[in-house]
């Protein structure tokens, strides 16, 4: 423990407490008694601007450390008087507000104000200076990972929007001539490294292992067709939903076109996504209007003819479309001999043969390249599509710090969606680039070598992929990445990493003075 | 059970902490017998810390970390609920309630959601008999 | 004069003016209620133990971020009246009227709430509002119903109440506007069979959520007890030619089941059972459901719920079917959900003809007006979720940045 003491200043307005003289005066006389805590001052409205400038001027000699206590919101506080010769990181916010029942009769208790003051007061003695860093970003250009049509499109937006993309691809691309789009083609992903605003992904590229350095990642995916297995009937016919244009446009007259949620319906429990469903609705009402076969029937388990799309339905509905919904326990199947499908209706509750000469669906897609998942770390969902996990993590926004997913790297969707999605991507993207920092966190997790048992849980377990393996064979924390969440810490079986401001003597003086509270 | 309650709270700096701040301006407080220990994640909290906390005599602890899927740090209040499933099991073994060791998962919007739980938590381990512990570590 | 002027301060808005504010924009927010943030304001989170994904904290938490920034001012209780689209501006007329606590001096210490005789007169700000300061509703405080009550005021530490305060008219310029007035929730009333208004323990979904948000439970209206049983019926509202709307709202499949989920993991003693017409969530629907999968207490019925009507005690019976039997029976409940869509407000018809945008026949707002700097955000122009109109409040906060960039 640091043998200079902690300042303490206790805005006393004496409204905004509660507390009228006499507790107030018990609360500091009970504070006093910590031996942690040195000079006390109390100052009325710690808010307004004439007492931050105070604060700055203090003379704060005989303590290196500060708490501020006051009952006013975080925001309302403002910008924090720091006091002079104090350094910011050992400078603790309180407030107090939490603590004081509002609206009671007579004297609120000073007790529960007094142990959090000490409770802070017995953290912050142990706590080390320690401060944030700001790494500039090395490079402005954005790395745009998928395949072929997709990428190739997310990237000349990004050109056309003035940003500089690197593209990497799998297959061979022609030259083209665009200046801000450097193309990297036949190369596969080996990993993702660094930090945000400094990442090098290494590829290999002709059978030779290289890198490239990008300031950001914009994973648009690939459309990969799971394999689809035709119908075995040899009178049914499919359709990718994707061509049926070129069909409609083929002079085909079938007795029965069938338009199936998904083909995977026949065997397995998937179903479409509700973008999908624009084009589905649009195809049978087209082929329906045109009189392109007798029958003309969507069989699906929900219609998701979601928001506006509900009106196409009905305009599908009014021109002749057969709406037939199933459920898991009555699954359509394809007739061995007729072309036909027999389904049940659970809305009419029988069963029915749907003329089936034609067959259209949109193709399941199987899951992307899971090394992203694994190697950068992208959270993923279950079927390993990058899934912006949580919240703050919806539609357009980025999964982890520098990352940004559009396009079939996120869910199956049609091109024209993908659009919309990138432009709420390129707002997020504009943002990180504008901002040019990564801030390197301060109060960062420590190892200690020699209790290292080189069990490689922490590496395993870092949200940031900030613990690895050095070439000692120990664990090291890689101070860029860590964002001191203290996960790591936890999980040691070897008690070899400490938190910095967070470390095990913190929290053992902190639960000590909670459980010595007196009054 | 008489006396003050002595309930620990172990708060995560992110989600949890915003929603226990907007109590205050919806004119409530934080119960008396709570005192709050800051975390920058509940991961990072430890199974001892739990049973060190029930040894110096609290009457209860509280984890309050952000949600499943919306940890601000990943996995950290999923790591953390596996800490106190194991902790109960451990009180389970040496005869001590496991209802006094609680995780609590809340958005920053639940403020009042939070409080509701808080006191009925509060409410639970009052009607439980002393802890065998208080005032062993002073 | 500002870069950018939002007029709706929803998950669009809120998600436009993050976008405009990381980018160095000044930003100003109109807004006709007494906080900035939208119907997520009032929304609760539908997590037990696992984020559901139901996004009502999304914007909150974006907002609370940019709360205290130097470059974004807020009008709430605000409306536009005359705009003038100008070569090199847009110069809107902005009628605040009075919310009586000045957010300057608010500290958000709560005193004054707890204090207040009347419940309901002045509301705490909810997480994510701005700004962070409470709302005085002139309708039920007693102070101006005739009454002698300042005790707020009085308690107030920094004297932020200002009983006296007035409608003022503010003239706004700026280089560009955001319309991102969103949606009205749709009144079930309509929806005669359902009983809503005079069947008390009959709830819309928007009631539900109030509820969770305030008391951190659902209430029977009736006797204030937790309800056992609970039918929540989906569509109610919209995809009909009467009583509502003809579109589908989109947004209420995700939330209604996001409701049965939250109420069967919060308290599963409760029976709930689900009645829908199509399952219309953006997930699968494997995955929208799988929560519910070995659960004894909820049952998810394709197949609409019909009449509900009063059993005694305040319980309601409801014809309807249930999975894997096609017969009609009633059931019997203690609390009737009905989850509602939203339809465009007539003030963004209004909005739109001073701006000179296009709204299509059903009252969504189908073209904007670039070339005079005037976008369109979130779900005023078609039915979307939070997630969605936050997504839509950044791209069209792109484009506004481009054209700025390009224009002005």
């Amino acid at each position: 423990m640091t043998g200079k003491k902690i300042l303490l200043l206790v805005s006393s307005c004496t409204v905004c407490s509660g507390l009228d003289n006499r507790n107030f005066d018990r609360l500091i006389s009970q504070i006093k008694q910590d031996r942690r805590i040195g000079k006390i001052l109390e100052l009325d409205q710690i808010c307004r601007a004439e007492q931050k400038r105070k604060i700055r001027s203090l003379n704060t000699r005989g303590s290196d450390r500060a708490i501020i206590a006051s009952w006013c919101s975080r925001e309302a506080l403002g910008k924090i008087p720091l006091p002079k010769g104090i350094d910011p990181s050992l400078v603790e916010v309180l407030d107090l507000s939490l603590y004081s029942p509002k609206g009671v009769k007579g004297q609120p208790s000073p007790e529960p104000l007094m142990c959090a003051i000490r409770e802070t007061a017995a953290r912050l003695a142990l706590s080390e200076p320690v401060r944030d860093r700001r790494i500039r970003f090395s490079s402005d250009a954005v790395a745009v990972i998928g395949s072929h049509e997709g990428a190739m499109r997310a990237a000349r937006a990004l050109a056309q929007h003035g940003y500089k993309a690197i593209l990497i691809i799998p297959q061979k691309l022609p030259k083209q001539k665009d200046r801000n789009i450097e193309v990297i083609d036949e190369a596969v992903i080996k990993n993702l490294d660094g930090i945000p605003g400094n990442f090098q992904i290494s590829y290999v590229q002709h059978e030779e292992e290289k890198k490239v350095a990008c300031a950001a990642v914009l994973l648009v995916g690939e459309r990969c067709l799971a394999d689809v297995r035709p119908p075995t009937n040899p009178r049914v016919r499919f359709v990718p939903l994707e061509r049926f244009d070129e069909f409609m446009s083929s002079g085909a007259k079938p007795k029965g076109i069938v338009f199936l949620d998904d083909l995977g319906s026949l065997t397995s429990a998937s179903d479409t996504s509700v973008p999908l469903w624009h084009s589905l609705l649009e195809s049978a009402k087209n082929a329906a209007s045109a009189g392109l076969a007798e029958q003309v029937s969507v069989i699906a388990r929900d219609i998701k003819a979601a928001g506006l799309l509900e009106l196409v339905w009905k305009e599908a509905a009014e021109s002749g479309v057969k709406f037939i919904r199933y459920d898991d326990k009555s699954r359509p199947k394809i007739d061995k001999v007729e072309p036909m499908i027999m389904v049940k209706d659970i809305v009419l509750g029988e069963t029915l043969e749907i003329p089936a000469d034609v067959i259209v669906a949109p193709v399941t897609t199987r899951p992307w390249e899971p090394v992203f998942i694994e190697r950068m770390f992208v959270p993923g969902d279950w079927d390993v599509r990058v899934r912006s996990r949580g919240p703050q993590r919806g539609i357009g926004q980025s999964p982890c710090d520098g990352i940004f997913v559009v396009g079939y790297a996120g869910f199956a969707k049609l091109t024209d969606q993908s659009y919309p999605e990138l432009g709420a991507v390129l707002s997020e993207l504009s943002a990180f680039l504008n901002r040019g920092y990564h801030i390197a966190k301060g109060a960062i997790a420590v190892i200690d070598e020699d209790k290292c048992s080189a069990c490689n849980t922490c590496v395993r377990t870092c949200p940031y992929r900030a613990a690895r393996m050095n070439d000692r064979w120990k664990a090291e924390i890689i101070a860029e990445k860590c964002a001191g969440c203290g996960n790591c810490v936890a999980v040691c079986p070897s008690r070899a990493i400490e938190l910095k401001n967070c470390t095990r003597a913190q929290i053992e003086s902190q639960l000590l003075v909670s459980q010595e509270a007196i009054f | 059970m008489t006396g003050k309650l002595n309930i620990v709270a172990f708060v995560c700096e992110n989600h949890a902490f915003s929603a226990l701040r907007a109590i205050s301006v919806s004119g409530e407080s934080l119960p008396e017998s709570f005192h709050i220990i800051k975390l920058p994640c509940t991961g990072r909290l430890e199974t001892t810390h739990m049973l060190d906390a029930l040894r110096a005599g609290a009457d209860g602890i509280a984890v309050i970390g952000c949600l499943e899927e919306n940890c601000y740090h990943d996995v950290g209040s999923m790591l953390a609920r596996g800490r106190v499933e194991r902790v109960k099991e451990i009180l389970k073994d040496i005869q001590i309630e496991p209802d006094r060791v609680e995780m609590f998962n809340v958005a920053s919007v639940s403020s009042s959601l939070l409080l509701s739980r808080l006191r009925k938590f509060e409410q639970k381990i009052g009607s439980l008999p002393a802890t065998p512990f208080k005032g062993a570590m002073r | 004069m500002k870069d950018v002027l939002i007029i709706g301060g929803g998950s669009a808005g809120i998600g436009a003016a993050e976008t405009l504010l990381a980018m160095g924009k000044s930003v100003a927010i109109v807004d006709s209620a007494p906080f900035v943030g939208g119907v997520a304001l009032e929304l609760s989170c539908k997590g037990d133990v696992e984020c559901t994904r139901c996004h009502v904290c999304m914007p909150r938490d974006a907002a609370s971020r940019m709360r205290s920034s130097e470059a974004m001012e807020v009008y709430p209780l605000s409306t536009v009246g005359s705009a003038t689209l100008g070569t090199k501006d847009i110069a809107l007329e902005v009628r605040m009227s009075p919310r009586f606590v000045d957010p300057k001096k608010c500290i958000a210490c709560g005193k004054c709430v707890a204090i207040c005789p009347v419940k309901g007169a002045l509301i705490p700000p909810p997480f994510g509002a701005i700004p962070n300061a409470p709302y005085l509703d002139k309708e039920l405080c007693k102070h101006f119903q005739g009454g002698k009550c300042d005790l707020c005021a009085n308690i107030c530490p920094t004297q932020a109440f200002n009983f006296g305060a007035r409608e003022k008219v503010v003239r706004v310029r700026a280089r560009a506007v955001i319309v991102s007035t969103g949606l009205d929730p749709i009144d079930p009333s309509g929806v005669l069979h359902y009983g809503y208004g005079h069947l008390r323990n009959v709830i819309s979904s928007l009631d539900a959520e109030r509820m969770v948000a305030e008391y951190g439970e659902l209430r029977r209206p009736s006797d204030g007890q937790r309800p056992k049983r609970i039918a929540i019926i989906q569509c109610v509202g919209s995809r009909t030619t009467k009583g509502g709307v003809e579109y589908c709202s989109k947004f209420c499949c995700k939330y209604g089941v996001r409701i049965a989920r939250s109420i069967v993991e919060r308290w599963p003693d409760t029976q709930v059972d689900f009645f829908y017409m199509d399952l219309r969530t953006f997930e699968p629907r494997f995955e929208a459901l799988e929560w519910a999968v070995g659960k004894k207490n909820i049952n998810i019925s394709q197949g609409v719920a019909g009449i509900v009507q009063d059993s005694g005690n305040g319980n309601l019976k409801v014809r309807r079917t249930l999975p894997g039997d096609a017969s009609i029976e009633e059931g019997e409940y203690d609390l009737v959900i009905l989850t509602v869509g939203g339809q465009p407000r007539p003030e963004s018809r209004v909005l739109a003809s001073k701006l000179s945008l296009q709204v299509d026949p059903l009252g969504f707002i189908s073209k904007d007006n670039r070339k005079k700097g005037v976008f369109v955000a979130g779900s005023c122009k078609s039915p979307m979720d939070i997630e969605e109109s936050f997504a839509d409040g950044k791209a069209t906060a792109f484009a506004v940045l481009e054209w700025l960039g390009a224009m002005r």
